[in-house]
């Protein structure tokens, strides 16, 4: 199934449903915030895992931002969507973890293309069909590694998170224009790297 | 349409959303441009990609990160009451506009440092009043340049038996000087109020009070602060002899 944050957060809960578990929340409530980490838990770990693309890294990553989430219910405000408000924390606790582990440069670009091996000879449609998981996981993340981490962000968040420019953009606390921008970057640099690597060429006013 | 125009498209947009009539115009332009036929290409098969990095989840056991994330809400319990606290603390200090921040900084900052400034001259004053009580508190038996004592206070020490040239040196010198300033501290201390007493202490120390050493000249040396000050000190700069 593709996970999505509509086909998770619309079939479950309303957001009068969701707002009443927030307020018993701020009464100390676990059960209730129990109940949120059940609704969004899924979501959470699918965005950090797609930033990251490191399993061991995700559950560590998921804990803290509910931990976070708890600890700060108090200071969420309605001016935005509760659901953004939990993506936002979980965009910040994986950027803290990239941070963090930035000395092994795993997170960062430069990474070298060992484990980019196109040995079959592919077509734009067949991209990626013979590939088992654990190499798809491989080559995506080496796709996605090459950009800067704002275009990862963008990137990560729109077309694999399927989240609008709005929000995005709250999320990462940046301007609409400037997520465009780095989201126009991010299709072309990754773009460029599949004519490279499947050696298609292209002249150099693509580029 | 124009190279440039397929380039901007195919960014834009994802190439499943792009509206029927964009895509053919953009699908016949390819037919006569390479570079952006192998664009379109590139873009096709990024969707591919997205595609399936979307399907791919992270293999998670969600009941036990689910158990994980509750216990570690229990054990952070108390500090969930602190932060409570502190966000309320916050939360007042949000109408405050940034700026005030800075200028409650500045005076704060003023605050301190003029506070330390006092502490500082206070310091200083207590240093002075110190080393002047130092001074008064400077053992009067201690050892002292005897040259200098010689020469200011002569009237009154040359009652003494001291000489630079007895027989019996330096030493004894030393001995006689220090048993006069135990004698002014006595005077200090009232303990000789009077010719009498003052008479049997010398005899006492073994120095004779036929000298004519009185009271009033003992008296007189003390009133003399300055000058005993002076020595003194004086002493204890250049350390002793």
């Amino acid at each position: 199934m593709t996970l999505n944050k509509e086909n998770i957060v619309s079939s479950q809960k309303t957001d009068y449903e969701i707002d009443e578990l927030i307020n018993n929340c701020l009464s100390g409530d676990k059960n209730s915030f129990g109940v949120l980490v059940k609704h969004y838990q899924k979501y959470v770990s699918a965005i950090v895992f797609r930033i990251l693309w490191d399993e061991d890294e995700v559950k560590d990553v998921v804990q803290e931002t509910f931990i976070k989430v708890w600890k700060n219910i108090s200071r969420y405000k309605n001016e935005i969507k509760f659901s953004t408000w939990i993506y936002k924390i979980a965009v910040n606790c994986t950027i803290d973890r990239m941070r963090k582990i930035k000395t092994t440069r795993k997170y960062f670009a430069n990474t070298t293309d060992t484990n980019l091996d196109f040995t079959t000879s592919l077509t734009e449609n067949s991209f990626l069909e013979e590939f088992d998981k654990k190499e798809m996981i491989e080559t995506i993340k080496n796709l996605s590694y090459k950009l800067s981490q704002t275009q990862r962000l963008v990137f990560t968040l729109i077309d694999l998170g399927k989240m609008n420019i709005a929000e995005t953009a709250e999320i990462l606390n940046i301007t609409p224009n400037t997520v465009k921008a780095n989201l126009s970057y991010a299709r072309k640099n990754i773009r460029l790297k599949i004519i490279e690597i499947q050696n298609w060429g292209v002249k150099n006013e693509m580029r | 349409m124009r190279c440039g125009d397929v380039n901007i498209i195919l960014l834009e947009n994802d190439i499943d959303e792009i509206s029927p009539s964009i895509k053919t115009e953009v699908e016949k332009h390819i037919l006569t441009c390479e570079n952006c036929k192998t664009f379109y290409k590139a873009a096709s098969a990024y969707n591919s990609v997205t595609a399936k990095a979307k399907e791919l989840e992270p293999e998670l056991n969600d009941e036990l990160l689910y158990k994980n994330i509750m216990d570690s809400i229990s054990i952070d319990n108390n500090i969930t009451v602190r932060d409570k606290i502190l966000n309320i603390l916050s939360g007042l200090l949000i109408p405050v506009p940034k700026y005030a921040f800075g200028l409650l900084l500045v005076v704060i900052t003023t605050f301190y440092f003029v506070g330390e400034l006092n502490d500082l001259l206070k310091i200083s004053e207590l240093e002075k009043q110190y080393v002047n009580q130092q001074k008064q508190e400077v053992p009067l038996n201690s050892s002292i340049n005897k040259a200098d004592l010689f020469s200011n206070l002569n009237s009154v020490i040359g009652r003494l038996k001291i000489s630079n040239n007895n027989s019996y040196g330096a030493e004894y010198d030393e001995l006689v000087i220090t048993q006069f300033f135990e004698l002014t501290n006595l005077f200090v201390m009232n303990e000789i109020k009077t010719n009498n007493e003052l008479k049997e202490y010398l005899v006492n120390i073994g120095l004779n009070p036929e000298k004519g050493l009185t009271k009033e000249d003992i008296e007189k040396l003390l009133r003399n602060k300055d000058g005993l000050e002076r020595i003194l000190n004086k002493n204890s700069l250049t350390g002793g002899k």
